[in-house]
């Protein structure tokens, strides 16, 4: 194998629990955004109280934090931006994601020793404009999720400014940054946070029958880690700071597993993507597909009018401790389960193997059939070692 | 005293835009523009930049497509030959910037994304590059251009013509199979939408086309530069909406229905 840097697994977070979720199960840094200036509005978003515990608890485990100021801004979004991102800095955060230029140079100077990174915002598709953001003051740039895998490794080789490229979740169909739909339908502003994805909606024809949908599935690039690996990319990008903790903990292990196994063995085998696969299970709630890195995509890309999100219902519930001696676990319940059942836990490490739910019990003794009260607290009998955090999870036969 | 530089018309007679009030001509260029009603292939730019500069009028290339990488030898080989002719070029890749620096004609560069430059501290960072001007994102609402204007010196505002909602590099009605543009509906049947597909991607424009004629007495107060985006293939049409557009200017504003895009608000 080549000496190279070690790619980093960039993952998102939309509270202070899902960083330390994003942490244990295996990302080398962790976005998340504060309470200014962020594009997910509805993300929750953290303090400049909890970033500093994020950015405490990622030094703990050797990890980064990274703060979204990427909202396209308005001048009224300035307002005390200098002391916003001087705050980030003390709070030991190590980058900020940005697409206004005038922030790109403010932090400079407010925040001198943290990274910028330039957000998919501007959408970034050759080295020319990486190097032209380069020259401005970025540190990284996030490339535009519109380029192939063929001209990222071209852009590669003619730049030497760290690139950052997504690799898992939601698409838009338009380039990031220039789409106003939420803003012409919605009155809701997708450059400030607001998006209302009207691109999921149905359009029908004019004077006619006909339906289109700009609605893309969501990118999976799980075939291509070897390659962004040899390529030389910096960062791989989970997208996703509105997901659950349960998705973000079973996706990033998933990859981790598998950037882990190419970087110790410069391969990657059948079995070592079979169980990427089964530790990522079923927790897509659209279709997924190669985004354009097979080339630009046609209505094999496209999420249609009629398709459905995708409700799997496997996750089951969390762990919220382990018996030892019994032999049992602690589930708080999420979904709906009968005794009979298979499942599996997904920990730090992976799947386990799977087991029969044999009984469920709940704290005072009562056996159950069937658990059907989110939120119940169940002792399930469980005859491997596991931990506070676990995901149970169903395993379909 | 307002500028109005509009798209034109391959072969159309120069002269009668000068006359309706135009004082530049804008020639989308095949192959580097995106969303544009019609298109000048390269080899004729130079006869009609000479037609056009005869009758007196500024002449600026468009080339406000985002390119990728197998492309940009062809960008940087395409202003090598042709920016000199040009008085100044619209774009929105940075990559367009970048030759046009390495050349010595930054300060030909006109910065014209629809939807980033919403603030004057953004727009004065990319004025700071050298470039002439920088659109105004006509996503902004009257008072944020007018704001915007005041703080920052040489802004276009676009004031007629197609409003782009989104832009993608996606064929969408290929995939669909059907033809381009393709004029549609949400569910409510209240946001009409007119969806245009070409080589390199789909632009997505509000169905009805945007005439800030009410507006061009304020605006006219904080900027000069008023871009008009191309919309029709009929000559006549162009020139009276210049005209009208230079009246409105005046306060003569005819009492009609019209779409004020973003600028009237939510």
């Amino acid at each position: 194998m080549p000496d190279r840097k070690r790619i980093e697994l960039l993952a998102p977070a939309g509270d202070l629990e899902r960083v330390k979720i994003a942490i244990r199960y295996g990302a080398d840094a962790v976005y998340c955004g504060g309470k200014e200036m962020s594009l997910r509005n509805r993300a929750g978003n953290l303090t400049t109280e909890e970033i500093r515990e994020a950015c405490r608890f990622a030094k703990e485990h050797h990890a980064k934090i990274f703060v979204t100021v990427n909202m396209i801004p308005r001048d009224e979004d300035f307002k005390d931006i200098d002391t916003y991102l001087s705050d980030l800095e003390r709070a030991g955060v190590s980058a900020i994601i940005v697409s206004s230029p005038e922030i790109v140079k403010r932090s400079k100077i407010a925040a001198p020793s943290m990274e910028v990174h330039l957000s998919t915002q501007q959408s970034v598709m050759n080295s020319a404009a990486v190097n032209f953001w380069k020259e401005f003051g970025a540190d990284r740039v996030v490339l535009a999720r519109e380029c192939t895998m063929e001209e990222i490794r071209k852009i590669r080789s003619r730049t030497d400014l760290d690139l950052e490229v997504f690799i898992h979740g939601g698409m838009c169909s338009s380039f990031s940054g220039r789409c106003v739909l939420s803003n012409y339908t919605s009155a809701r502003d997708a450059n400030r946070g607001g998006c209302a994805q009207s691109c999921r909606w149905r359009y029908r024809e004019e004077n006619g029958e006909r339906e289109i949908s700009f609605g893309s599935k969501d990118l999976d690039a799980s075939r291509y880690i070897g390659e962004m690996i040899d390529a030389g990319i910096t960062s791989v990008k989970i997208e996703g700071r509105m997901k659950t903790a349960f998705y973000l903990a079973s996706v990033i292990r998933s990859y981790r597993y598998l950037i882990d196994r190419y970087e110790e063995n410069g391969i990657l085998s059948v079995k070592d993507r079979c169980i990427a696969s089964r530790i990522m299970g079923n927790v897509q709630n659209r279709e997924t597909g190669p985004g354009f890195l097979e080339g630009i995509p046609g209505i094999d890309g496209l999420i249609t009018p009629g398709t459905r999100d995708i409700v799997a219902q496997d996750y089951l519930g969390d762990i919220l401790e382990y018996d030892a001696k019994e032999m049992k676990a602690l589930v708080c319940m999420r979904n709906h389960l009968e005794t009979g059942e298979s499942a599996e836990i997904l920990g730090t490490g992976g799947v386990s193997d799977i087991f029969t739910v044999d009984s469920l019990t709940s704290e005072e003794g009562i056996r159950k059939e069937v658990s059907n009260r989110p939120m119940e607290k169940l002792w399930i009998p469980v005859k491997f070692p596991c931990e506070a955090g676990d995901y149970l999870r169903r395993v379909r036969k | 005293m307002p500028r109005f530089v509009t798209e034109g018309i391959p072969g159309m007679n120069y002269t009668g835009l000068k006359e309706s009030g135009a004082s530049g001509v804008i020639f989308p260029v095949r192959g580097f523009s995106s969303g544009s009603f019609v298109y000048y292939p390269e080899e004729i730019l130079k006869d009609e930049s000479e037609k056009a500069r005869e009758a007196g009028l500024s002449v600026y290339w468009r080339m406000t497509r985002l390119f990728a990488e197998e492309e940009i030898d062809r960008v940087r080989s395409f202003l090598e030959e042709y920016a000199v002719a040009s008085d100044g070029i619209y774009y929105t890749d940075p990559c367009v910037y970048v030759f046009l620096k390495e050349t010595g004609q930054a300060r030909k560069g006109i910065f014209a994304e629809d939807t980033l430059t919403t603030n004057a501290r953004d727009i004065q960072r990319y004025l700071d590059l050298g470039i002439a001007r920088c659109l105004i994102s006509p996503e902004c609402t009257k008072e944020e251009v007018l704001s915007i204007a005041e703080k920052v010196k040489n802004t276009e505002i676009l004031v007629y013509g197609p409003l782009s909602l989104a832009k993608s590099r996606r064929p969408f009605l290929t995939s669909y199979g059907v033809q381009s543009p393709f004029t549609a509906a949400d569910p409510t049947g209240e946001y009409a939408i007119r969806v245009v597909e070409e080589e390199c991607g789909t632009t997505v424009f509000e169905k009805d086309r945007l005439d800030a004629s009410e507006y061009l007495p304020a605006f006219s107060r904080v900027t000069e530069y008023f871009q008009v985006r191309g919309f029709t293939k009929d000559e006549k049409e162009l020139l009276e909406v210049l005209r009208k557009l230079n009246s409105a200017v005046k306060g003569d504003i005819p009492a009609e229905k019209r779409n004020g895009g973003f600028y009237a608000g939510s």
